[in-house]
């Protein structure tokens, strides 16, 4: 009834006034029945300690050239450190004076090398206790007190590579521990490795070769181990788990640089993301240079979108009521014949939205009858949960509106709210036709009808993203929307005031949820999303919000 | 409700007369236009190989927030008056940008929230003070008795960022990093400089090169009245000139620190080369012009350039 008496009403009114365009018909063509505001105030979340266990791998250098008498090159008649007070004593002291550590994030290796490598104590793989890590490194320094003669026992070549490929082995087996033993949320972890020598790689040549010695090379030997640990970050699983890997190189000598052991070590450090210093002189080596302080994680704002879950854009360009909010009109729904008032009408775990979207109907079952759904089986990992009635459920990782499953059946990822980077909510992007998968961030930026508005702008706009905007009716207003900063409480964190005005609405229900995006601003990059809704009851032109709002 | 509306509606349309809705009022709507200057840049062309990509024009003394703009001395991207909120939890001083630890900018301190105690912890090695990736200022500051100071970010802190210490543009995005952190973007994010944070429909990278902020609406007066005006002119001799009008400077331009970088990508459209270039300009700018070759036309000799304002 009230469809039809407005344009009735207008264009009587019209009839009585020709100055006016008559382009105000298309307004109900449209599907827009009224605009309203929304009011939003939110802050940014005031900074968090930046949580990650912390692990430390020292690896030492063992060879005979720190010993009295052992020249590491011609001319040279100095010991690097016969007593091993550089590497042993300032390692004591950095352990005995770190800050408490009452969560028990911060654990320690100690990988000894000279020909091998070998990694002494008790332990194997990393030490959470450092009492016991304490005693480790002292018996490995002067054999716990009761050694006649005071360890280290320095012989033996150089073999960075033995090194490198024993902590290789360590952090990846301490990654798959990790992985295994974790449950969300999850922490990560930050390894660090000290790589500590007095010279360059020179080992053993193999049997048979005419030179006795070799020294091994950055690229031939060094490099593919380096980066073999740098990619332990980029592993499927163990990436997860992983806050960063750092390779550090200290290189301590007494009076003559060898530039060679300089420059390998740099290479090394820069290909380790890490630093590479230098004690000359006698000097200890001063291992808190290396240590990562405590920082926190300050937040900002990446984005805001406000979308009307009641609203859906149709491929046809226009605006259709969704009564249940699934992102498929009631239209269609009923042309399918999914209720129009149950997101999941079939029950089986998977909106009918999604269903619609992989498979083209919302159900399986021409009446959505329960008896004939898919029940996906490929999601059975997800752990679905079956209520009385028989219904599927299914457990969401993010807040963007797509559950487990969807996600999977989606090519989506589980654990980030915006699989792609566009900073467009997953659903969002599903429901405003806007791929998800990784790789296709661009196509937010496209604009697909050269109409010079982009698919990112036209979704903050509420337009329509399937049409052109001159296919649109000239009657339409887009949104305006106002951002302003307000005082905050602190200086850490922002807080907003926006306006969003010429929400669309449509003739019955009128959900808005305001998404907000945020990242840190430096150093990590995994922007989070926070979400809020309010309904605009009967007659509101306009519907707020507030910091508390949104979870 | 919604019959009222139509009511009024059906009013108005048999009046035939449309009244405009009084906006609501601005909370900017006071400002005060700035005192600015104009830039141009004469003879750019463009390396053998390279194609333009981006100019920014930016004067570090002046920061813009909340409708306003703010002196900052250290030049830094932090306003005096926001440094000084920040001393007790960070020990800033508002002369350097490197006030706290050697080789860290405040800046970064602050975004990564490096506060006193953890502060001691923060080194940076003597191999990686400088800049692999050439984009940053280094500059004798006359002000403070000619002590050398550092606007960019050094390996060491690109190193800690997780940033690539060898690129000046991480993301590939268009944006040198440190501009990104100065902008308010994250420089390890790919996708934040093409976004409108405000929602105004202004991508971010556009607020950046005109020196207004990205999270607040771009069309607020105060925020008109601040914007650069970036021009492009063409010369017969195939040369480009760059006009950035508008440029807001405080003191009259007395010590303002105007800082310039071009960068160019590469035929596949990947960042490939830096030009960096400053002026300090002195009292008396307002409404002038400061005009100049481009700097970079020596390729060996075209970054950290100094144009001495006459």
């Amino acid at each position: 009834m009230k469809k039809l008496l407005s344009p009735l009403l207008i264009t009587l009114v019209l009839m009585g006034c020709n100055k006016e365009p008559l382009t105000a018909l298309n307004k109900s063509l449209v599907g827009v029945t009224d605009y309203g505001t929304v009011d939003a105030r939110f802050c940014t979340q005031a900074p968090t300690p930046a949580k990650q266990n912390l692990k430390y791998l020292f690896i030492i250098d063992h060879s005979a050239s720190n010993q009295p008498g052992f020249p590491s090159f011609a001319g040279d008649i100095s010991n690097t450190d016969s007593q091993g007070s550089r590497r042993y004593g300032p390692l004591l002291n950095f352990l005995k004076n770190l800050v408490p550590d009452p969560n028990n994030l911060t654990s320690f290796a100690i990988i000894d090398f000279n020909d091998k490598a070998t990694q002494p104590g008790t332990v194997s793989g990393f030490d959470s206790d450092t009492n016991n890590f304490i005693n480790t490194t002292t018996t490995d320094w002067i054999g716990g007190g009761t050694a006649a003669v005071p360890a280290p026992f320095d012989a033996g070549f150089t073999n960075y590579q033995a090194a490198l490929q024993m902590a290789l082995t360590m952090i990846r087996k301490d990654a798959q521990n990790e992985s295994a033993i974790q449950t969300p949320p999850i922490v990560t972890t930050a390894y660090q490795i000290i790589f500590v020598t007095d010279g360059v790689p020179t080992v053993a040549s193999p049997s048979g070769s005419s030179n006795p010695t070799y020294t091994q090379t950055f690229q031939a030997d060094l490099q593919p181990v380096i980066d073999s640990i740098m990619n332990i970050k980029s592993d499927l699983t163990l990436g997860a788990f992983i806050a960063n890997i750092t390779l550090n190189t200290a290189y301590y000598f007494n009076d003559v640089e060898v530039t060679s052991a300089e420059s390998l070590l740099q290479q090394m450090a820069i290909e380790g993301n890490g630093q590479y210093l230098q004690f000359g002189s006698g000097k200890n080596i001063l291992y808190q240079q290396f240590a990562p302080p405590s920082r926190n994680i300050r937040n900002r704002l990446v984005d805001a979108f406000v979308e009307n879950e009641n609203a859906v854009w149709w491929d046809d360009g226009r605006l259709m009521l969704d009564s249940d909010g699934d992102g498929l009109p009631d239209l269609i729904e009923q042309q399918f014949g999914s209720d129009p008032y149950n997101k999941d009408s079939d029950g089986n775990g998977v909106s009918d939205l999604v269903e619609y979207r992989t498979k083209g109907k919302p159900c399986n079952d021409a009446q959505c009858a329960a008896a004939g759904r898919d029940l996906y089986a490929i999601c059975d990992g997800f752990s679905p949960v079956k209520d009385a009635n028989g219904n599927v459920t299914f457990s969401s990782s993010t807040n963007d509106g797509l559950n487990d499953c969807e996600k999977f059946l989606l090519n989506a990822s589980r654990t980030v709210f915006n699989t792609n980077g566009d900073m467009i909510p997953d659903f969002l992007a599903l429901k405003t036709t806007l791929p998800v998968i990784i790789g296709s961030a661009s196509a937010a930026l496209a604009d697909p009808f050269g109409d010079g508005i982009t698919n990112y702008s036209k979704l903050k706009l509420g337009m329509p993203i399937q049409i052109s905007n001159r296919t649109l009716s000239p009657d339409f207003q887009a949104r305006a929307t106002s951002l302003d900063l307000e005082s905050s409480p602190s200086a850490d964190v922002d807080c907003y005031h926006m306006v969003v005005e010429n929400v669309a609405l449509t003739s019955y229900s009128n959900t808005i949820k305001v998404m907000v995006i945020q990242n840190s601003s430096a150093v990590d990059d995994k922007p989070f999303l926070q979400v809020a809704e309010r309904p605009f009851s009967g007659g509101q032109t306009s519907v707020s919000f507030l910091p508390g709002d949104f979870k | 409700m919604r019959k009222i509306i139509a009511l009024t509606t059906l009013v108005l349309f048999i009046g035939c007369s449309q009244v405009e809705p009084l906006k609501p009022l601005d909370t900017n709507s006071l400002a005060i236009p700035p005192q600015t200057m104009s830039v141009i840049i004469k003879g750019y062309r463009p390396q053998a190989g390279k194609v333009f990509q981006n100019l920014f024009v930016s004067n570090f003394s002046v920061k813009v927030a909340q409708g306003a703009l703010s002196l900052s001395t250290s030049r830094d991207g932090m306003s005096d008056t926001f440094k000084t909120s920040l001393t007790s939890d960070y020990g800033f001083n508002i002369n350097s940008p490197e006030s706290v630890v050697p080789g860290f900018a405040d800046l970064l301190l602050f975004n990564i929230g490096v506060t006193t105690p953890a502060q001691s912890l923060m080194y940076c090695g003597s191999n990686q003070m400088l800049s692999s990736s050439n984009d940053v200022l280094i500059y004798n500051d006359s002000r403070l008795g000619g002590t050398q100071e550092f606007l960019g970010l050094r390996d060491c802190e690109k190193v800690y960022m997780g940033l690539n210490p060898n690129l000046f543009n991480f993301a590939g995005d268009g944006i040198p990093d440190y501009l990104k952190l100065r902008c308010g973007l994250n420089p390890l994010n790919k996708n934040d400089a093409y976004l409108s944070t405000a929602g105004d429909g202004i991508a971010n990278i556009d607020k950046c090169k005109r020196n207004i902020p990205i999270d607040e609406n771009g069309y607020t007066e105060a925020n008109q009245l601040f914007a650069y005006q970036y021009n492009i002119q063409a010369n017969p001799d195939g040369t480009t000139d760059f006009v950035v009008n508008n440029i807001p400077i405080l003191n009259g331009g007395d010590q303002n620190f105007l800082a310039f970088y071009v960068t160019e990508t590469d035929l596949s459209n990947k960042p490939a080369a830096i030009y960096t270039a400053f002026s300090v300009i002195k009292n008396g700018y307002a409404n002038k012009t400061l005009q100049f070759d481009y700097w970079a036309k020596d390729p060996s000799n075209s970054t950290n350039q100094e144009i001495l304002a006459p």
